[in-house]
C-alpha cells in the first residue's frame, strides 16, 4: 500500500532565486539538471528545459532591470500524475510579456535576419504551453511541458 | 562548454571542436575564441560531435560566424547531433547552413 511513495526524491515543488545576470544562468542550470536527474527526465526533455530556461532567464537578465540590480525566481513543479513538468520564472522587473514579440521569419536567409525574437520562439516550440501574467507588480511566465 | 583548435598547416582550415552546451554563458566565450582566429581562414569547420544543446545565444554566434565566413570562405558543421538538428530545423538555420 502506498509503496511507491518515495521513489523521487523530487516530487514537489522546490524554488531558487538568482541575481539577473547572465552568468548566474550557470547556477540555474546545475540546479535544473540536478532535479532532471531525481526526476528521471528523458535526455531530449532535459535538453529541451535547459533551452527553454536559457531563453527566458537571458531575456529577464538583459532588459528586466536596465537600472540596476535585481532578481529572478524560479520555480520547478513535476506533477507526478500527471508527468507534467511546470517551470514558473517571477521578476519585478520592466513590465514585459515576451509573448507578444514578433517571430522571426526563418525563411530569410541568416545574413539578413534580424535575431530578435528568435529565443522565445524556440521556447514556444519545445514546451507544450507557455502563459504570461502582470501578478502583484511582477511578470510570472508559466511554461509547462509534459513527459511521454 | 570546452574547446580545442586547430589550423592545418597553411592556415586556411580551422577546425574548432565544441565540447558541452552553447549557451547564454558559454557562447559568449565561444564567439570572443573565434574572433580570434579568423585571419587567413576559409574554411571554418565546427565540430559538433560533443555539443549537447545550443540556445538562441549559440545560434547567433553560429550565424555570426556564417556571415563572417560567407564573402571570403565558408563555415561547415560537422557531426551534428539529432537533438541540436531539430533546433537547427525549427528556426531554419538547417536550410541556410553546410550542415555535414
Amino acid at each position: 500500500m502506498g509503496g511507491n511513495i518515495r521513489k523521487f526524491q523530487f516530487c514537489g515543488k522546490d524554488t531558487l532565486q538568482l541575481p539577473a545576470k547572465r552568468e548566474a544562468f550557470a547556477t540555474l542550470k546545475e540546479w535544473l539538471i540536478s532535479i532532471a536527474e531525481e526526476v528521471s527526465l528523458p535526455e531530449k526533455t532535459r535538453k529541451q528545459l535547459l533551452i527553454a530556461a536559457d531563453e527566458i532567464f537571458t531575456n529577464i537578465a538583459s532588459y528586466g532591470f536596465p537600472s540596476g540590480n535585481g532578481t529572478a525566481g524560479v520555480a520547478v513543479e513535476f506533477d507526478m500524475q500527471k508527468r507534467e513538468l511546470v517551470l514558473t520564472f517571477s521578476d519585478a522587473g520592466v513590465p514585459y510579456n515576451p509573448l507578444e514579440a514578433p517571430s522571426p521569419d526563418t525563411s530569410v536567409p541568416l545574413a539578413e535576419r534580424k535575431t530578435g525574437g528568435l529565443g522565445i520562439f524556440m521556447v514556444r516550440r519545445l514546451m507544450d504551453s507557455v502563459e504570461y501574467r502582470r501578478e502583484d507588480g511582477r511578470n510570472v511566465l508559466v511554461l509547462k511541458k509534459r513527459l511521454d | 562548454m570546452n574547446l580545442s583548435m586547430k589550423k592545418n598547416e597553411d592556415g586556411t582550415v580551422l577546425t574548432v571542436i565544441v565540447d558541452g552546451s552553447i549557451d547564454t554563458v558559454t557562447a559568449p566565450e565561444l564567439e570572443n575564441r573565434l574572433e580570434g582566429a579568423y585571419a587567413g581562414v576559409k574554411e571554418l569547420i565546427l565540430d559538433f560531435a560533443g555539443v549537447d544543446y545550443v540556445s538562441s545565444a549559440g545560434l547567433r554566434v553560429i550565424m555570426g560566424a556564417d556571415q563572417r565566413m560567407s564573402g571570403t570562405g565558408r563555415l561547415i558543421l560537422k557531426n551534428v547531433n539529432e537533438d541540436v538538428r531539430e533546433v537547427f530545423e525549427m528556426t531554419g538555420f538547417d536550410e541556410l547552413l553546410n550542415i555535414e
